[in-house]
């Protein structure tokens, strides 16, 4: 092989031009990366109105009824007459206390053991991210172990 | 300043210890038939800069939200995956069925029937569509989802109402789309 040959073989790759598309790929992909958000989803099962009230065969249920000023926890146990009635939580500081609602549901749980359904039921109103707030602080307990991770939504209409 | 000179003379040692060494390595590199080695080695950074591309080409691959830019969903702590549903989309002014506009939020009235008059044809139609590919892909399944994508502040009766619509159309299971949120420890 000549001289030309030679050059040939030593000759090395410019890899310069390489680097710098790469470097600003990678600037770009960092920044768009910032932006995207993690979406998730909540099983929501279809509501089962007559776990709620009276008629048919019955079973231990709970359900929260959400107002403008607080929540509302009505169990309802089967062979316990009248139980004790609703427990209510008010507003804390004008926002809805979604820790003391986690230790009430908590406490009424294994009290009666409830088991992983519950109900929600709202004033029609109420904005839609505090309902998620509300089964988001009955999806676990405070130890974060699951509670209730199956919560149907209900239209029934609570009075008072 | 002849006190300094006679110092630097009677010192030898001072001077590098190592630079004969040195030396002779350089020589027998260059006998061996190495070449020198010359300007930076971006071997390296060439490497860690590819795998730092395909992590983030990866990332980037989750389907990009395409919400309007009215809607902004709750946050969660609930960790489940989305998976592909029927998409409702109920934003501040407008409601979409898998992206097509079929009312305006204003337009709405709940009447005693609790339906939203304006998404039982678009539902139907999915659904009896869907009906269709089952039976012929032989598919005995009732997963008629209905993926819930709403605004933070929509009134819960607004949500009742397109739940309730979406279950006198045959669809029996309801997701609703949330943003991740870091649960507190």
């Amino acid at each position: 092989m000549g001289p030309a040959g030679d050059d040939a073989a030593d000759a090395e790759l410019n890899i310069i031009p390489y680097l710098d598309i790469i470097m600003n790929l990678v600037i770009f992909l960092i920044f768009s990366f910032e932006v995207v958000l993690e979406n998730t989803q909540i099983d929501v099962p279809a509501p089962a109105y007559s776990a709620v009230g009276g008629g048919g065969e019955q079973s231990n249920s709970l359900s929260v009824f959400v107002h403008s000023s607080g929540y509302d926890i009505v169990p309802v146990v089967t062979g316990v007459d009248g139980l004790s009635g609703k427990e209510t939580i008010p507003l804390k500081n004008g926002q809805y206390d979604t820790a003391e609602l986690t230790k009430a549901l908590e406490r009424l749980d294994t009290q009666f053991n409830f088991g992983p359904d519950m109900l929600i039921t709202a004033d029609p109103k109420i904005a839609y991210k505090t309902i998620v707030e509300t089964m988001d602080a009955a999806r676990n307990d405070t130890k974060g172990k699951e509670l209730f991770p199956l919560v149907a939504l209900s239209e029934a209409v609570q009075g008072g | 300043m002849s006190d300094v000179a006679a110092t630097s003379e009677t010192l030898p040692v001072l001077d590098n210890p190592f630079k004969g060494m040195k030396r002779k390595r350089k020589r027998k590199t260059l006998a061996k038939g190495e070449a020198e080695p010359q300007g930076l080695n971006l071997t390296a950074m060439m490497d860690m800069m590819t795998i730092l591309l395909v992590f983030l080409i990866q990332s980037f691959a989750i389907e990009p939200s395409s919400l309007p830019p009215d809607l902004k969903p709750p946050t969660s702590t609930s960790a489940a995956t989305l998976r592909p549903s029927i998409t409702i989309t109920v934003s501040q002014t407008e409601i979409f069925v898998d992206g097509n506009s079929v009312a305006k939020v204003a337009d709405v009235t709940l009447g005693k029937d609790r339906l939203i008059q304006q998404l039982v044809e678009p539902l139907d139609a999915i659904k009896r569509k869907g009906d269709v590919l089952k039976s012929k892909m032989g598919r005995t399944d009732d997963e008629s989802a209905i993926l819930l994508v709403a605004h933070e502040d929509t009134p819960y009766e607004m949500l009742m109402a397109v739940l309730y619509t979406a279950g006198a159309q045959g669809f029996n299971k309801y997701r609703l789309q949330v943003i991740k949120k870091e649960s507190p420890k």
